[in-house]
């Protein structure tokens, strides 16, 4: 290893060196790691003298949300009660970044890496990379296309979110009616599970009718705009069902401009703050929670696990949370 | 010489305004063609709904047009929508009067765009690199002021400077978006400051022969494009109830399109005022006739670029017959 580190000091010069030395470091790497191939999970256990603190690395694909930093902060208090050594990386949305941060945790010799991927085909060839060097790698939040290449998934199915807020939506307005969905921008990954979840319930309820749906880009001036412009024809809508509350609050302003309120309901996904007041005060019909603490929570329950080489289940889901008037204030603080 | 300059001045005036003829025209096809399609359309309750959802863009693209004229382009404008919209949303939580978040959105506004006017008047930086830096610099800033998160709880009276209506008909927004186009409209056609940004664009080294500071004249042009990004930001958030530091991306390509559909030139120089309506109207008409056909969007983006080109198209011939 200080052969390594020498050659980096002296040689700074010439990028060619500058890639040998991390093809040699990452050599290293593999070498060590082919030793403990057979039993990944316990090989950082082993190597580590027993109530030494676990070092986690967490690599979130950004923080530019409200439920992205309410992961990264559960995911640290949640490391922080278990007495582990949590770094979080935010890769800005860009897997070239995400890739680099989980090479340079293989690197760092971290017990266990956390990702929440930028992209679920891309960030694969770096998950094989880190299991390949013995280190467990937690998938978080949104899978990967192919979860055999991780140990675990951690998270929740959207496709379960999704059908929640459907039904919930469906059996508030009678089983009959219009609805009109906003759904978050397509082809991602929370948009197609949550749209097959509309879709499973809306199979349940075949005289629910969906007048009006388009991509509100999870923003909530596209939310009042399409909204505006769809009650503007005049075609009778029931309920507006949004896969996120930014867009469902949008509903909510153009619903409550046209003194609509009392025949429409508006039905939101994610359970931010704004959404759980509005929730409260009656403005927003229900509300579902992923439970990311939970998640968060969960997450680091399974990479202490690892780490004390317990062996853990492929996937491990927390359950959605429907949030109504009658258990708001729980959510609400 | 002198014979001749009449006649390029008669034939350029001439195209020009074939030119917005035919954006006028095209706008009013558009209208005809969804009225037929939808009886929902035309109707005066869904027009003041199609002026209020442009505003916003019909504020931002005016600022454009200003900096358009002098030859230039300004990226950075939704981003300084999101950094003013979160900054008076944070301002705008009951704690303070009301004209404080407005001042600040504005001073934001102008701050940025006297930062980037600067840069490309006195460093001599090509506007594209220039705002192209400044626009990923203020998305920061807007992520770190409002640390990543949206900005929610604004007050009654802030909500009510956009959402507001008079005489309970006319939403403020609308009017904010016509008080400023007239104004800039006066400024462009009867004042010297007017004459002087069309000459910078027209012809730089003759502005500058002509006694014309072209280099204050260029940042003064960045400096209104910013402002009234500041007013437009102020608004999106009074108008959303919220503030989220994502806001405004990809903004600027809409008051890109807004002014060369409205029949200003990138090269500089031509443009009338109306014409930025025009442009911004055609854009709105658009996605709200597309909304209530309850044709997705994804239809409007194509729409929207074909007439991009086609307007540009109209105006690289009208050059190209001049010089013929």
């Amino acid at each position: 290893m200080s052969y390594v580190i020498d050659i980096k000091n002296t040689e700074k010069e010439t990028i060619m060196k500058k890639t040998l030395t991390i093809i040699l470091a990452l050599v290293l790497v593999f070498a060590l790691a082919a030793c403990g191939q057979t039993k990944p999970a316990e090989s950082p256990a082993g190597t580590e003298t027993a109530g030494e603190t676990p070092n986690f690395v967490f690599c979130i694909s950004h923080m530019s949300n409200d439920w992205a930093i309410t992961a990264s902060d559960s995911m640290e208090a949640a490391a922080e009660a278990a007495g582990a050594k949590l770094t979080v990386n935010e890769a800005g949305k860009d897997i070239s970044t995400q890739i680099s941060q989980i090479e340079s945790a293989i690197n760092q010799k971290a017990d266990c890496i956390i990702i929440e991927p930028v992209s679920a085909d891309g960030v694969i060839p770096a998950v094989e990379q880190a299991v390949a060097a013995g280190i467990p790698v937690i998938i978080y939040n949104q899978n990967i296309s192919d979860p055999s290449k991780a140990t675990c998934f951690v998270g929740v199915s959207n496709e379960d979110l999704g059908y929640m807020e459907m039904k919930r939506a469906c059996e508030d307005i009678g089983g009959k009616g219009n609805v009109a969905i906003l759904t978050g921008p397509v082809g991602s990954e929370g948009e197609i599970g949550r749209s097959a979840g509309y879709k499973k319930a809306l199979q349940e309820y075949p005289d629910v009718k969906v007048v009006y749906e388009d991509d509100g880009q999870w923003t909530t001036e596209n939310g009042l705009k399409f909204a505006e412009n769809w009650l503007q024809t005049g075609t009778e809508i029931n309920a507006f069902v949004c896969q996120n509350d930014g867009m469902a609050m949008g509903c909510v302003k153009a619903v409550e401009d046209k003194n609509l309120q009392d025949s429409i309901k508006i039905y939101g996904l994610d359970a931010v703050k704004d959404a759980l007041q509005a929730v409260k005060d009656g403005r927003l019909a229900i509300t579902v929670s992923q439970a990311t603490e939970d998640q968060s929570k969960a997450a680091i329950e399974t990479a202490m696990k690892l780490f004390k080489g317990e062996s853990v289940e492929s996937e491990i889901l927390a359950q959605g949370i429907i949030i109504d008037a009658s258990n708001v204030d729980q959510y609400l603080k | 010489m002198n014979n001749r300059g009449r006649i390029l001045k008669d034939a350029r005036q001439r195209s020009g305004v074939i030119r917005e003829f035919a954006m006028l025209i095209i706008l009013l096809v558009i209208v005809g063609v969804l009225s037929i399609l939808s009886p929902k359309f035309a109707q005066f309750d869904n027009f003041i709904n199609i002026f209020k959802q442009t505003a916003i863009n019909g504020i931002l693209a005016t600022g454009m047009a200003m900096v358009i004229l002098t030859g230039g382009f300004d990226l950075s404008v939704g981003s300084i929508v999101g950094l003013s919209g979160v900054v008076a949303a944070l301002l705008a939580q009951g704690n303070y009067p009301i004209y404080v978040p407005v001042l600040a959105a504005i001073l934001i506004g102008t701050i940025a765009g006297l930062f980037n006017g600067t840069l490309v008047s006195y460093f001599g930086i090509p506007a594209f690199v220039v705002t192209l830096g400044s626009q990923s610099i203020i998305r920061g800033l807007a992520y770190v002021v409002s640390g990543g998160r949206p900005v929610f709880g604004v007050c009654k009276a802030y909500e009510n400077i956009a959402g507001g209506k008079l005489f309970g008909v006319i939403p403020y927004l609308v009017i904010y978006l016509f008080i400023i186009v007239l104004v800039v409209g006066f400024v462009l056609t009867k004042t010297i400051y007017g004459r002087r940004l069309y000459a910078v664009g027209g012809n730089e080294e003759a502005a500058k022969v002509s006694g014309i500071n072209v280099k204050a004249m260029k940042m003064s042009a960045f400096m209104i494009a910013g402002l009234l990004s500041g007013v437009a930001g102020m608004l999106l958030t009074s108008r959303a109830i919220s503030g989220s530091p994502q806001t405004g991306e990809g903004y600027e390509l809409d008051a890109i399109a807004a002014v060369v559909i409205g029949g200003f030139s990138l090269s500089g120089g031509s443009g009338k005022w109306y014409g930025i309506i025009i442009g911004a109207l055609i854009l709105s008409v658009l996605g709200n006739g597309l909304d209530i056909l309850g044709i997705k969007s994804f239809y409007q983006l194509i729409l929207k670029g074909t007439i991009v080109i086609l307007a540009v198209y109209l105006d690289v011939r009208s050059r190209r017959k001049i010089s013929a």
